[in-house]
């Protein structure tokens, strides 16, 4: 892919997709109040006390890991603690996932079937809601998407560099999400069984630095022990149990 | 909420557990054959075989989890396997002609659209069992409001900073829905946290209720507000808004 390209192509994602929905959604969308959770994000991202946001968070208050708070806080801090300001963030991280989906399929396919392929992603239900969403979600898309990238990469060259950039990614992959620990499973295990033909060892150099991932779960562990204890009385989640009834 | 009726809810599921399944299929063929790189060097070769396809095993993780340690299964916690659908339709989108291939992406460009414009319309007109829909209901006047759901009450005390200090959370602990079981202890033991940290929102039991003369309750379940209140006058607002009055000479909320 060219420079040229990718300038069009991070322009188009991260301007263009946005204000796409800014016309389409209205910008209430942008601007409308904080729903339930979304308002935990901002009770957090908000409090003058840092260390004090800390506690709440390791108490229960949201029972999710740090990184998307300190982000909502920086950003809060310079423009206001706002529901624009925190659904701009969103849009923006949401926005850099749409950018990293086009670059990986670019790298093994065509530019329109890699158009349609980033086109279909960005046209289902659920990335359209959680784009300005001021929760985990775009951001864990995001995070996924680009450890997939910067593996794919780090499988072609194996610098230095590339292996920075697998070991960054899945630590806000596994710093924004719990559940991160599982996607960078997945991306090991595929990687694991993808490259089998070009040699084990190649293929374990592409995805060791996702173990950084891996230990960045280690590291809030505790974080999620305290966070599990405060909500023992409660059964741990609200989350129904499944029936797989039709 | 009751039982996560994950299969049965097709509207939440399909459009990530349908194209996530075939992703998932199409993955582990290419997982298992050599990478092949096939950017514009190789014109005429356009399967992708990118790392975007481990998404898909995303949901098959997911639900061994829920089988073995704990419900998860909600469609936003597997959000990153929509990547794996990217994946699935470039690689759909690949092999045929060029101006099929336009019309796909002019066909995927309708539903960006049309999805964008149905979620300006949930937004202007939302659901009144959301939180903006509830917070509609809440007119701004001097009545004290009473909530029994942290989810309703939460959007309320964050948008109308003038209202925090009349605002309640009513803490029942008979309260039991058939659909709720899980819901409605991790509801009340969330406001005692956030109590514990925030000093908000100020709890209620259901036989102080008795002393307020009149107040606006708003509840998740409307069909049993008039029978908890007990011998108190409830008037019907909005979907899940009511007015309660004391009767003169009445005692107790129950």
């Amino acid at each position: 892919m060219s420079a040229c390209e990718w300038l069009l192509a991070a322009i188009t994602c991260v301007i263009l997709y946005p204000a796409a929905l800014l016309i389409l959604s209205g910008p209430r969308l942008f601007t409308r109040p904080f729903w339930a959770d979304e308002t935990l994000s901002w009770l957090i991202a908000s409090d003058a006390d840092f260390s004090h946001a800390m506690a709440a968070l390791a108490g229960g208050v949201d029972t999710n890991a740090p990184i998307l708070h300190w982000i909502y806080r920086c950003a809060g801090n310079a423009f206001g603690h706002s529901p624009l300001t925190y659904r701009v963030v969103s849009a923006v991280a949401m926005s850099l996932g749409v950018l990293g989906v086009y670059d990986s399929l670019r790298r093994f396919a065509l530019k329109l079937p890699s158009v349609a392929g980033t086109l279909a992603m960005v046209a289902l239900p659920i990335v359209l809601s959680h784009t300005t969403e001021v929760r985990f979600y775009g951001y864990f898309l995001t995070a996924a998407v680009w450890t997939c990238y910067f593996v794919d990469r780090r499988f072609d060259r194996p610098t230095v560099a590339n292996a920075m950039a697998v070991g960054a990614s899945s630590i806000a992959l596994c710093g924004t999400h719990y559940f991160g620990s599982l996607v960078v499973g997945c991306i090991a295990m595929f990687a694991l069984c993808r490259a089998r033909s070009s040699g084990i060892c190649r293929a374990i150099d592409s995805v060791w630095p996702t173990a950084l991932g891996a230990a960045t779960t280690l590291c809030l562990l505790p974080l999620l022990v305290t966070q599990r204890q405060a909500l023992a009385g409660a059964g741990g989640t609200w989350v129904p149990i499944t029936s797989w009834r039709i | 909420m009751g039982p996560n009726h994950f299969l049965e809810n097709l509207t939440t599921s399909i459009s990530l557990l349908v194209p996530t399944g075939a992703a998932f299929i199409l993955g582990a063929i290419l997982a298992l054959t050599p990478i092949v790189h096939r950017s514009s060097e190789c014109e005429d070769t356009p399967a992708p075989s990118t790392q975007l396809w481990s998404l898909a095993l995303l949901p098959v993780v997911m639900i061994a989890f829920d089988r073995l340690v704990q419900p998860v299964l909600v469609a936003r916690y597997m959000i990153p396997s929509v990547a794996a659908v990217s994946a699935l339709v470039c690689a759909c989108v690949g092999p045929i002609p060029r101006r099929v291939q336009l019309g796909s992406i002019g066909a995927l460009a309708v539903l960006f659209v049309s999805g964008s414009l149905a979620l300006r319309a949930r937004i202007e007109d939302p659901d009144p069992r959301s939180g903006m829909g509830v917070l509609a209901q809440v007119p701004i006047d001097d009545l004290p409001i009473v909530v029994d759901w942290r989810g309703h009450l939460l959007p309320i005390w964050a948008v109308r900073p003038g209202q925090r200090d009349r605002i309640v959370f009513l803490d029942d602990p008979w309260l039991t829905h058939p659909d709720l079981d899980r819901s409605i202890p991790f509801e009340r033991e969330m406001v005692r946290i956030m109590n514990r940290f925030y000093e908000f929102p100020k709890t209620i039991g259901i036989y102080e209720l008795s002393r307020m003369n009149r107040f606006r309750l708003v509840t998740e379940f409307p069909e049993s507000a008039k029978q908890r209140m007990g011998d108190m006058s409830v008037v019907d607002r909005s979907p899940l808004t009511f007015v309660v009055e004391r009767h003169p000479g009445s005692a107790n909320a129950r």
